[in-house]
């Protein structure tokens, strides 16, 4: 019975056009990884020192890819069922709650080692240069191994306890970057303080980024003159531990058979004092999500105005949770830079003041757009816009104008960050504009990088996917040609790197790090404008070609 | 209002429609029946803009649909066999939607959505999330969105699919409603009787051929080979039959008397049986009535596609 289950799974994953392309996708960039980072010395160390350097690059692109496919897979493998009225099947069916539980997670389980299965010729060529021994490969494979259930259990979860597959893609993706990338928040605020030094390690371990980096890098756990675990057994401890809290916690909902909460048929509510009343009770709505809207003006673009009614303030305070997540971050922050508990510089401040927005815009922008048009043709609502008079810059523009308010409801959140900054008198004005411009473009990119995604791929989740990878390629991979900077050209590498946001917004705030580097703000924020533009044109220029008549 | 000349439709090597011909005057029920795969979806789609067709022409209210497809939307509703909804919305927030998607003036949109509301019996729930909506329910919001912008031809696919008996009777009602309104539907479904009730005409579809076309008693009289008659005797039933036997062999056939009632097939037209009677009458035997025994839509389909196979279509071989 189970077999038959992950037998039909494997099955239609595999026959999708998307998971090939994500196959050759990866194979080409292992390839592009070997092909530049191949040493060129003949002395055997230095070679092998070089295939580390390839190996570590490999192994982060490698739990990147984890980290970035599992929340496609295994989000929507439970709410899907339920969205295409299949799962009640499945329960009428012989096969007990946990055969379904287990198949949906073989499933994806199998689907994530495909990759690491890929992987083993760059690990091959890593032996024959003696880079890596088969012990450290051991550990690798089983980092990646454990760090595929463990974030496919999490998809899973999500996706049981989700209401659509697009709640459950952004929840999902929402928790694997506060696990994969979180626990290093700590380590850069409080890494110095010999007082957190120990905790502060230990969290990170819990990444992981962490666990491959303490198996690669020398040096990586720290020497407080004690015994200490290394990160990537205190990885396995958490992650296993972790994975199996969370299979109970699927089986038991399973077997309770405890679905979505269902949405209450809440009252309208006209009465105005009732309505000031309701703004000063948590979540002190701004937008009521229960007072009875207006009919729609001529002026307004349905699409944002729909957007906005549905799914931020049609029931939903998500937004509003997310906000005071922010905020609340943004607070503690504010109280360590002020308080100077860090003891840090202020230029290390700023930088990780900068860094936090650009990071919190990475990890909550893409999925607001990445459903725009995905979304519409899952809920069979694309002949519906197809019918109407709208055309796709009203689409497109009403769906980037809603995920702008969502944004700008985060980013609320982050001011008293930007209150530190002017109090502290830590920049000019000129410094602190450029800094926002690199945040707007950066939001903008993010967005439209989401819509272009969007546009081409049939899947929100593919979709999120896809934009996720965009911008972590972005992100992560303007900086590689930094490991062996003898490869590259320095005009090439310096290109390359204005593209990253996070280096050009800190060399803005923060130079001496970066001092020897020519100015890249001006090139980032052309770039990502150019970028922006370009993105938007082919997303209309698609969608276009989908609300015309089919072939 | 819709006039479709040599409609034909290829989805590679698939012929899903092959030379349709059809034509439909306003203001009338046309009912589209077929197996599934036969090719009903596809005309639809096609009268409403929705999908460009290989060969041939298809024009709604005067309006070229392969040529202006966006046109063409402002005179064509269409209401799909599965339809989405937007989650998180009311009914009403839904309709304003999608008033304003067909640029409807705010002026002229709020009583538009009311108006809906009523004609479809939705507008108890107006105020209801449209997920929380029975399947009955939102096809009548489905329908309330489809006639929010006045359209004069609406395009139903398998309007009635899932609903209870009471509700597909008060769809059917509602049918007739739009109708008395001047507007000119198509209505395609496989519960027969229904559309038997409602429909002026009907056309038959089978592997992207249409079969039978024209009135509902057109297609069966075309349909029905022999006619089947009964008549009712006050006496001797036997001696009548025998007495039938005589009129005319080459258009009346007498079958087997049973009790008081002669069964009699015939070809041909109603004089043949009236002149029966007059024999009958003219041989001094009481006629108590009679009548004729006419098929229904559902062995009319039965029998213009008893070769079908349901999901099969012709493959087209390659040039």
């Amino acid at each position: 019975m189970l077999s038959a289950l992950v037998k039909r799974e494997l099955m239609v994953a595999l026959r999708a056009r998307r998971t090939r392309l994500v196959a050759l996708g990866y194979l080409l960039a292992l390839i592009a990884v070997v092909f530049w980072m191949w040493p060129d010395q003949a002395v055997f160390s230095i070679a092998a020192q070089s295939t580390r350097s390839m190996v570590l690059v490999f192994v982060v692109t490698l739990i990147a890819l984890v980290l970035t496919y599992a929340p496609a897979v295994s989000a929507t493998a439970i709410v899907s069922e339920r969205e295409n009225n299949s799962y009640d099947l499945l329960y009428a069916s012989r096969l007990r709650p946990w055969e379904i539980v287990v198949g949906k997670l073989l499933a994806v389980f199998f689907m994530l080692m495909i990759f690491v299965v890929l992987s083993f010729p760059v690990f091959a060529s890593g032996f024959f240069l003696g880079a890596v021994s088969p012990e450290e490969t051991t550990r690798i494979y089983l980092v990646c191994t454990i760090t595929s259930l463990f974030f496919g259990l999490f998809g899973l979860w999500v996706s049981a306890r989700a209401k659509s597959s697009y709640s459950a893609l952004l929840r999902t993706y929402l928790l694997v970057l506060l696990v994969g990338v979180g626990p290093w928040i700590p380590y850069i605020l409080l890494g110095k303080s010999q007082f957190w030094v120990p905790y502060v390690h230990a969290l990170r371990a819990l990444s992981p980024l962490s666990a491959v980096s303490s198996i690669l890098i020398p040096g990586f756990d720290p020497a407080l003159g004690v015994a200490v675990t290394p990160a990537w057994v205190l990885y396995l401890y958490f992650a296993g531990a972790g994975s199996l809290i969370l299979l109970s916690v699927i089986l038991w909902d399973a077997y309770a058979e405890k679905g979505p909460p269902v949405r209450k048929q809440t009252e309208l509510i006209d009465d105005k004092n009732e309505l000031f009343r309701r703004r000063l009770r948590f979540p002190f709505y701004l937008i009521d999500p229960n007072r009875r809207k207006k009919f729609l003006a001529n002026w307004m673009n349905p699409v944002y105005a729909r957007e906005l009614r549905s799914r931020a303030f049609g029931g939903g305070i998500w937004i509003f949770r997310g906000a005071y997540i922010c905020l609340a971050v943004s607070i503690i922050l504010m109280v360590l830079m002020l308080g100077q508990f860090t003891g840090f510089s202020p230029e290390v401040i700023k930088a990780t003041s900068v860094g936090f927005q650009i990071g919190l815009i990475l990890m909550l922008v893409p999925p607001l757009t990445a459903g725009g048009v995905t979304r519409e043709r899952e809920l069979r609502m694309m002949d519906d816009i197809r019918l109407s008079r709208i055309g796709p810059w009203q689409l497109l523009s009403g769906k980037l104008l809603v995920a702008m308010v969502f944004v700008s409801f985060l980013v609320v959140g982050s001011v008293p960050l930007w209150i530190v900054i002017v109090y502290m008198q830590m920049n000019s004005t000129e410094e602190l504009l450029i800094v926002v411009a690199i945040l707007v473009s950066t939001v903008v990119l993010a967005l439209t990088t989401g819509l272009l995604s969007s546009a081409w791929l049939q899947r929100t989740a593919a979709a999120d996917a896809a934009a996720y990878g965009l911008l972590f390629a972005l992100v992560i991979a303007t900086l590689l040609p930094w490991l062996q900077p003898e490869k590259f050209a320095e005009a090439f590498r310096f290109k390359l790197l204005g593209l990253n946001p996070f280096v050009s917004a800190v060399q803005v705030v923060n130079p001496d790090p970066l001092s020897l580097t020519p100015v890249l703000w001006r090139s980032h924020l052309i770039v990502s404008i150019c970028l922006s533009v370009l993105f938007m044109i082919v997303a209309s220029w698609r969608v276009h070609y989908i609300l015309k008549p089919e072939k | 209002m819709i006039k479709i000349k040599g409609l034909t439709k290829r989805f590679r090597n698939i012929l899903a429609l092959n030379d349709l011909n059809l034509e439909i005057g306003k203001g009338q029920i046309f009912g589209y029946i077929g197996p599934n795969g036969a090719g009903k979806t596809t005309t639809i789609r096609i009268i409403a803009g929705l999908l460009r067709p290989s060969e041939g022409q298809a024009t709604v209210a005067g309006v070229d649909v392969v040529k202006h497809p966006r046109q063409a939307r402002d005179v064509v509703g269409f209401l799909p066999d599965t339809f989405g909804v937007y989650q998180g919305m009311r009914v009403w927030e839904y309709l304003d939607f999608f008033g304003a998607a067909y640029r409807i003036p705010r002026k002229e949109r709020i009583p538009r959505v009311d108006e809906v509301l009523t004609l479809t019996g939705t507008d108890a729930m107006r105020d209801y999330f449209i997920e929380s909506l029975s399947h009955g329910m939102r096809q009548r919001v489905g329908l309330a969105k489809t006639l929010l912008h006045r359209p004069d031809v609406l395009l139903l696919d398998e309007p009635t699919n899932g609903l209870d008996p009471r509700a597909r009777i008060e769809f059917r009602e509602l049918l007739k409603t739009m109708r008395d309104a001047g507007k000119t539907l198509i209505v395609s479904s496989h519960i027969l009787p229904e559309l038997a009730t409602v429909c002026d005409s009907i056309g038959i579809i089978e592997r992207g051929v249409l079969l039978q076309y024209g009135t509902v008693k057109e297609v069966m009289q075309k349909v029905q080979q022999r006619r089947v008659v009964h008549i009712e005797i006050d006496g001797d039933a036997g001696k009548a039959g025998a007495d039938l036997k005589g009129y005319s062999k080459e258009q009346l056939q007498v079958g087997e008397v049973m009790g008081n009632l002669i069964p009699a097939t015939c070809e041909g037209s109603d004089d043949v049986i009236s002149g029966a009677v007059k024999f009958l009458v003219e041989r001094n035997h009481k006629v108590l009535w009679c009548s004729e025994a006419a098929i229904d839509l559902e062995q009319v389909y039965m029998r213009v596609t008893e070769t079908a196979k349901a999901g099969s279509r012709e493959m087209v071989e390659d040039a």
